[in-house]
């Protein structure tokens, strides 16, 4: 009893100092609305001069306790005074401690700590404890407006220094300002969180609909949640075989963000783990670890180095929330606080779930999209030429790259005919509209075209007459297109512009020329537009290119900026045209993000010698028109007359008649013309690798009469691998010399 | 219509007269040849088919011209064909004596007189 008195008598603080210290506590709960750094600034300020430590527990709308301490010096002790306060927590039937002081609003004096019962602590800590040599200690509840809401410790550990019925009364009094600021900064905080939270949504909403990219958005998302959520971040998905993909992971500290990743990788996430990731994929039930204490952690840990690098993270809290969208669970997201000491608790759980769902939904449209993407690139690409037309005396080459992004797929398209007449036609267009849609229209678009110049019909009158088709069609489709009719024999050609790009022509010494032409309304736009055609030469060895705006458009940049780049990139890219094409899309086409399909289609009159011609042909009639205008262009080369190229021309003609009679049946069959010039004459060897066949009926043997009254000497070698006919006519021109 | 060659057909009083403009080859004589055939009534007097416009004509054209005339000569029909002088096709036509059995005219005018002064085919 005299010991108790003693006691009574006893305080640490006398009347000045108290009022001084309060007056100083009030100035800091006036200052700040911050809620925590007030319970920081305060747990402080009673360091050292009324306590050696002192913390402040704040009940959590969902009931668990945040705790702030003033710190301990040692950081040793301070682990060994969390670790106390956890135990006397844990422990049921308790009457002491933070948690019975608030259950019962009843302050709680130990004068001497050594009258109160011991908590049992592991033998080995039991040093640590004499070091911290715990005095006295005191807790007082926190209430505010007739609730206790907490409560405050102080700790003494100084020889001699023991609170006493005064100091009590004193932190009573300073725990009932305490607790009014603290509710006050408390709502405000809240309503302050409320706006935060719905700030974080609105932005994270914007993020999981800016972009359709699935990883991205996901990153995206993880670098939003450690903004303000947790210190590291990490979303995993479900994948198609049932396996766990990690799609995203992010750290407060970027330095650690390695670190995270090592351990995901070192450590992937056991599909079979009872909880964790695999239970809540599993269940679609969300997982809230408020404190993460170190049992957890030796429970989980799959070895030694595990447990280490575990340890290392400092774990604090743990929340783990599913992907749920549409009834199916797409994978989960796991927030982890550990640098800023962050407790998760029921509320951010809530949180954590929404951002979750959203999150869900972006990443099943995503994948949808994905699926229609492919859906798009695989249309557009069965929908487009599988092979440019063998054409003797022309080359093509072509690319088509889809967009990388979404829906941006669909809608170009590049096309190459031969027509009846020997010419050639090219078309490259492009579909207003993206997608699926924008493909299946690309279809519609590019067979009509080619049906109306199969017609016979002029570049003029074909795109005229897609335009007044366009107009039946269902929705408003339109399309931009360059349409050429080349002759492959003289390089002359006839092309219609609508809306499209211009074509490009970069001659034999690199000039490029812009062929605007008369260009017209896109296709689709307007009934009854005219689109003329204009005229124009492309001469042997010289490039017309055809390409989309998906080359030469940048964003935020004049489409002539763009076509003027174009421009000087194809004047320096080399002569073989596939090295063209290559040259074009590595210096223009971003490899990783494409906002619009890319295709262009180059097409070069073949640079012919005079000493030498060569041909392959297909064995089929309507070869011979354009054999014969690649010959006569030969020809002329050569000084031959009208008549003489016009009489060799002819008897060519009948040997090459021949050749394909003999290939009769063989499909893909091939046959070769070849030409040379010596000594005044004009050679022409025309070799099959058919069956020969006499001639048949009572006209079939006028082909060779011909060949043999218009050439001067003709031999014709037939074998088991075909036949070879050779025949020369003397040049006069030559002869004349 | 074949763009390879341009078939144009008109009637002179009771004579079909056929133009062909392009190339014909064995690509497309057989089309022609049916195309031509089909519009000579049963009451022409005959058919010229002029070749003033075209550039290329080989053995299938020799042919088709055959052909005609074998259809024709059934009928009692007259053929004429058209072909310029200077024309380039003309040597063809020449070493392979389509001349001797068909004959050529320079102009279509010349091919309609012909035919008419041979008369009706039945007086």
């Amino acid at each position: 009893m005299t010991e108790q008195s003693t006691h009574e008598t006893r305080r640490v603080l006398d009347p000045p100092r108290a009022l001084a210290f309060l007056a100083q506590a009030s100035a800091v709960l006036a200052r700040s609305l911050d809620y925590e750094r007030t319970l920081a600034e305060v747990a402080q300020l009673a360091v050292p001069e009324f306590a050696d430590w002192c913390a402040v527990d704040v009940v959590q709308p969902d009931g668990s306790l945040r705790q702030i301490t003033s710190g301990h010096p040692d950081p040793r002790l301070e682990k060994l005074l969390a670790e106390l306060r956890r135990r006397y927590r844990a422990e049921k039937g308790r009457t002491e401690g933070a948690m019975s002081v608030i259950a019962t609003g009843r302050p709680e004096l130990r004068t001497d700590v050594k009258d109160a019962p011991r908590i049992a602590i592991p033998l080995e800590e039991e040093h640590l404890y004499e070091e911290l040599a715990p005095r006295s200690y005191m807790i007082v509840p926190l209430s505010a407006r007739g609730r206790t809401i907490g409560a405050l410790t102080f700790l003494s550990t100084i020889e001699g220094r023991h609170y006493g019925e005064a100091d009590l009364d004193f932190a009573q009094h300073l725990a009932r300002r305490f607790g009014l600021a603290v509710d006050n900064a408390r709502l405000y905080q809240e309503a302050q969180n409320a706006r935060d939270r719905l700030s974080f949504m609105a932005k994270a909403s914007e993020l999981l609909s800016a972009s359709l990219e699935l990883d991205e958005t996901l990153q995206q998302v993880a670098m939003l949640a450690v903004s303000g959520l947790a210190d590291w971040c990490s979303i995993e998905l479900l994948d198609d075989d049932g396996s766990l993909r990690n799609a995203a992971i992010a750290h407060v500290d970027p330095e650690q963000v390695k670190m995270a990743q090592v351990l995901r990788q070192k450590y992937p996430i056991d599909p079979d783990d009872p909880s964790g990731v695999p239970n809540v994929v599993r269940t679609g039930r969300s997982e809230l670890y408020p404190e993460i204490a170190d049992e957890l952690l030796v429970r989980g840990a799959r070895d030694e180095e595990h447990l280490r690098l575990l340890r290392s993270v400092g774990l604090k809290s743990v929340l783990i929330v599913p992907l749920t969208a549409r009834g199916r669970t797409l994978g989960a997201i796991t927030l982890v606080s550990t640098e800023s000491g962050r407790q998760y608790g029921v509320e951010d759980l809530r949180f954590a779930e929404e951002l979750a769902h959203r999150a869900a939904v972006a990443v099943d449209n995503s994948r949808l999209y994905s699926r229609e993407h492919n859906a798009a690139v695989t249309l557009q690409q069965s929908l487009l030429p599988r092979q440019l037309p063998e054409v003797p005396g022309v080359e093509f080459a072509a690319r088509y790259l889809p967009a990388t992004s979404e829906l941006d797929v669909g809608g170009d398209w590049y096309d190459a005919i031969q027509l009846s007449d020997g010419s050639v036609g090219v078309a490259i267009g492009d579909v207003v509209g993206h997608g699926v849609e924008a493909a299946a229209v690309m279809g519609q678009f590019r067979n009509a075209l080619r049906a109306y110049v199969l017609d016979g019909r002029g570049p003029d009158a074909a795109v005229e007459r897609l335009n007044r088709l366009t107009r039946t069609f269902d929705q408003n489709d339109m399309a931009t297109l360059v349409y050429v009719v080349l002759d492959t024999a003289t390089g002359g050609f006839r092309f219609v512009r609508a809306g499209h790009p211009p074509p490009l022509i970069r001659d034999l010494e690199g000039n490029v020329t812009q062929l605007n032409g008369q260009g017209a309304l896109p296709v689709g736009v307007a009934p009854n537009v005219r689109y003329p055609a204009t005229s124009m030469k492309l001469e042997p060895g010289s490039t017309l290119l055809l390409y989309t705006d998906g080359l030469v458009e940048r964003r935020g940049e004049p489409l002539e900026a763009g076509i003027e780049k174009l421009e000087r990139v194809l004047a320096e890219a080399p002569q073989p045209l596939e090295e063209l094409c290559d040259h074009l899309l590595s210096a223009l086409a971003a490899e990783d993000e494409r906002d619009d399909d890319i295709a262009i289609l180059a097409i070069r009159p073949i640079e012919l010698e005079a000493e030498r011609f060569q041909a392959t042909l297909r064995a089929d009639p309507t070869e011979l028109s354009r054999l014969r205008r690649l010959l006569m262009r030969w020809l002329r080369l050569t000084q031959a007359s009208a008549q003489e190229i016009y009489d060799i021309t002819i008897a060519a003609g009948e040997a090459c008649a021949n050749a394909i009679e003999h290939a009769y049946g063989a499909r893909a069959a091939r046959f070769d013309v070849e030409g040379t010039v010596e000594s005044g004459f004009v050679l022409i060897r025309v070799r099959d690798y058919g069956s020969w066949r006499a001639p048949r009926g009572e006209h079939r043997g006028r082909g060779l009469q011909l060949i043999e009254a218009l050439m001067e000497d003709v031999e014709i070698e037939r074998s088991e691998r075909g036949t070879e006919v050779r025949m020369r006519r003397r040049l006069s021109a030559l002869e004349a010399r | 219509m074949n763009p390879l060659a341009r078939l144009t057909l008109e009637k002179r009083d009771e004579i079909q007269v056929a133009h062909i403009t392009g190339e014909v080859d064995i690509a497309n004589a057989a089309t022609l040849e049916s195309e031509i055939s089909d519009t000579v009534a049963n009451t022409a007097f005959g058919l010229v088919i002029d070749l003033s416009d075209t550039d290329y004509f080989d053995s299938a054209g020799i042919r088709m011209l055959f052909e005609l005339r074998k259809r024709l000569t059934g009928r009692r029909q007259s053929l004429r064909v058209v072909v310029p002088r200077d024309s380039v096709i003309i040597t063809a036509l020449l070493v392979t004596e389509v001349d001797q059995i068909i004959p050529i005219d320079q102009t279509v005018a010349e091919s309609l007189a012909a035919i008419v002064a041979d008369g009706r085919p039945e007086g």
